[in-house]
């Protein structure tokens, strides 16, 4: 087990921020911490690092007691952290090679590392440059560089995606799945659920520090009665034309929001032909209409009774 | 060892706002050294300057010769037309800085017991006739004293006798400075104002490697790495001791520049000893400053502040005689004033025993007190403010 978190408690004053905690993250895994602001991932990782103390529970890595003094962990892991942590001092490069330089002392093997790294964001361009010139895209892959380059088996990025642009933010999320296939097991938090969609293997939902479900995105999907919803958009729409489309099969709710119809059903077979057909039959005008797969914020949703959003 | 490295290039980046400071201290190092001549030579001899003056005689006696000669020891005596333009024009060229006018009756009056008074002319606000003015009272005087004191002299011999008189001069003998102090006002000048230039140097370049090494992303970030917390701050300590002692180096390397004569004088050690402790008290301050706040502005904009205000009341700019007492009782909280104290005991000090240097030495420990004090507090505020984070 790489990383291995039992019945952790977090408080801040009167506030409860981890509630008994227990998660595992096994080895190969990009396992994706997902949950609002606030719900407690920034401080479940800060745990795990021994930057925070905690009033109770068990955090191991690697099959060791993680410690703040436990250097020969801390050698295997890599950090990226929410808030850009580099020296406005410094260069591009230097930055890199700096935070590669707590973990490698070897002069001609750090400069392979970095150079390494370098290719690995794009920022070959911008080597020369200091922080403050850097858009907020390349500063974010600066901060995942300085993360990575000492070649960690853990990485750990919390929300690295946030306030960049979408060029930038395909480019971090390709590089970490990459990092996962070089053999790193990742955990990466955030609160875009389609990032954790697209890219991990495995995510835990928090909610106010308490574990809302964990699994593959299958699996949390599973766990919902919603199967389907399906988007209408209507010019107009009778009660009696409501009606017929609420009275079929596998339908748990039918909303008229300003000419857009949105239809909840449940698991089942021809939901999106059944509501057509009825749709023709009862002659109601419509222009586009389509299907979708429910997300794991119809999975938060549907567990919390709140979006994930809020 | 990245964080040395680090550091070093992080003191680097603020060089030049530190390398104005040198230039301040290399320029006001030129100016005294310039303003002071020879460099502060010490008098070594003494002779006696004559200035010219006039006497104008409306009677011609023993007693008025003898007032003649007896101010001929004393100046240099110049023939001059009794007209007053021509008195003006003297006096107004510096021709003679004097003329002295022997009234008509002059030595009748003085055998009677009833002299009259010898009207004198000088160039208003001149200093250079006090010496004439002083033959001149004793000249009466002492033929006053002559005829009272004894009956029936001449005037011939009552002014031959106070002429001799008057001729008893005294030997100045300059006695000559001890070979083993300190030469000239230059040395203590030049140590004292380090103060200033290294203060400011030490608190910007110690205060900012600090504040950027305790932004909380990288504390965080550094805390997350395998090495450890001692490496950390002995890799941090070296940084600061090397920028500390460089600095001090170059500093110390133009004092003794500037005023090679002392180079080889023990005060000179003692001068670069108290400037070591100095510079220890000065990291320390440099720490708590460097914890205490924030943003690169503030970093040197207080440390302008600490450094001006301690320097000015502590006697860098001004000497500490010069300063009232309750001036010095609040400079005494800082240790720009006792480093200031230490220096003009050590430019004074001619003799290197125990009972001589006590002094200096209970300075230099009140200044590493203080050293150790900042220290401590910034400790303080830094375990406090990592608890918080």
């Amino acid at each position: 087990m790489i990383v291995k978190v039992n019945q952790l408690v977090k408080r801040y004053g009167d506030l409860l921020a981890l509630d008994h905690l227990s998660f595992e993250v096994k080895q190969g895994e990009i396992f994706g911490l997902l949950g609002p602001n606030g719900s407690g991932k920034t401080t479940a990782i800060n745990c795990i690092l021994s930057l925070l103390k905690y009033d109770k529970g068990d955090i191991s890595v690697f099959d060791k007691p993680m410690k703040p003094e436990a250097y020969d962990i801390k050698r295997d892991i890599g950090i990226v952290m929410q808030e850009v942590a580099v020296f406005d001092e410094l260069t591009v490069h230097g930055n890199i090679d700096y935070f590669c330089g707590l973990y490698v002392s070897d002069k001609k093997e750090r400069k392979a590392l970095v150079e390494e790294a370098i290719k690995f964001v794009g920022l070959e361009e911008f080597t020369k440059f200091y922080p403050k010139k850097l858009s907020g895209g390349l500063l974010r892959r600066l901060n995942i560089a300085c993360g990575i380059a000492h070649k960690p088996k853990l990485i750990i990025l919390d929300e690295p995606t946030v306030a960049v642009d979408p060029q930038s933010r395909n480019k971090i999320l390709e590089g970490i799945v990459q990092l996962n296939k070089q053999g790193a097991t990742i955990i990466y938090t955030s609160h875009y659920m389609e990032e954790v969609e697209q890219i991990c293997s495995r995510i835990m939902i928090l909610d106010k520090g308490q574990v809302i479900a964990t699994g593959t995105k299958d699996e949390l999907k599973g766990m919902i009665s919603l199967g389907e919803k399906i988007t209408v958009e209507t010019y107009e729409i009778t009660s009696h034309q409501l009606e017929a489309l609420k009275g079929l099969p596998n339908i748990i709710s039918v909303e008229d929001l300003s000419g857009v119809l949105t239809i909840r059903s449940a698991k089942g077979k021809n939901n999106l032909e059944n509501v057509l057909e009825t749709l023709k039959r009862e002659q109601v005008s419509f222009g586009k209409i389509y299907s979708e797969l429910p997300t794991l914020n119809d999975v938060f949703l549907e567990i919390t009774g709140k979006e994930l959003r809020d | 060892m990245p964080v040395f490295k680090v550091s070093m290039k992080i003191i680097k980046k603020n060089l030049p706002l530190m390398l104005i400071y040198i230039f301040i201290f290399i320029m006001v190092s030129m100016i005294v050294k310039n303003l002071s001549g020879e460099g502060g030579e010490t008098l070594s001899t003494y002779s006696d300057t004559k200035v010219p003056i006039a006497i104008i005689g409306e009677e011609h006696t023993a007693l008025t010769e003898g007032i003649s000669n007896a101010l001929s020891e004393v100046s240099t005596l110049v023939e001059l037309e009794d007209n007053k333009e021509a008195i003006q024009d003297a006096l107004y060229f510096r021709a003679i800085y004097m003329v002295v006018r022997i009234p008509e009756g002059f030595t009748a009056s003085v055998m009677s017991g009833n002299p009259l008074s010898l009207e004198t002319k000088v160039i208003p606000g001149s200093t250079e006739s006090v010496q004439v003015n002083m033959q001149i009272n004793q000249f009466m005087k002492l033929t006053q004293l002559y005829l009272t004191g004894t009956s029936d002299l001449s005037e011939e011999k009552v002014a031959e006798l106070v002429v001799n008189q008057l001729k008893n001069t005294t030997k100045v003998t300059m006695v000559a400075p001890d070979p083993k102090a300190v030469e000239g006002s230059l040395m203590p000048f030049f140590f004292n104002y380090l103060a200033y230039s290294y203060m400011f140097i030490m608190i910007l370049g110690v205060s900012t490697v600090m504040r950027v090494f305790n932004r909380k992303e990288i504390k965080w970030r550094n805390a997350c790495s395998p090495i450890t917390s001692l490496s950390k701050s002995l890799q941090f300590l070296l940084a600061n001791a090397v920028f500390a002692f460089g600095t001090w180096g170059i500093l110390i390397l133009l004092c003794l520049v500037f005023d090679a004569r002392n180079i080889f004088k023990v005060n000179t050690l003692y001068f670069m000893l108290n400037s070591v402790v100095f510079a220890l008290s000065v990291l320390g301050l440099g720490y708590l400053v460097g914890n205490l706040v924030k943003g690169r502005e503030a970093v040197s904009a207080v440390a302008n502040i600490i450094t001006l205000s301690s320097c000015f009341i502590s006697g860098v700019f001004v000497p500490q005689a010069f300063l009232g007492e309750s001036v010095l009782r609040v400079a005494s909280f800082f240790p720009t004033y006792w480093y200031v104290k230490a220096n003009q005991q050590i430019a004074n000090l001619t003799h290197f025993d125990f009972s001589s240097i006590s002094g200096i030495l209970s300075i230099l420990l009140i200044e590493l007190g203080f050293g150790a004090a900042f220290l401590a507090v910034s400790l303080a505020v830094g375990k406090r403010a990592s608890q918080r984070a």
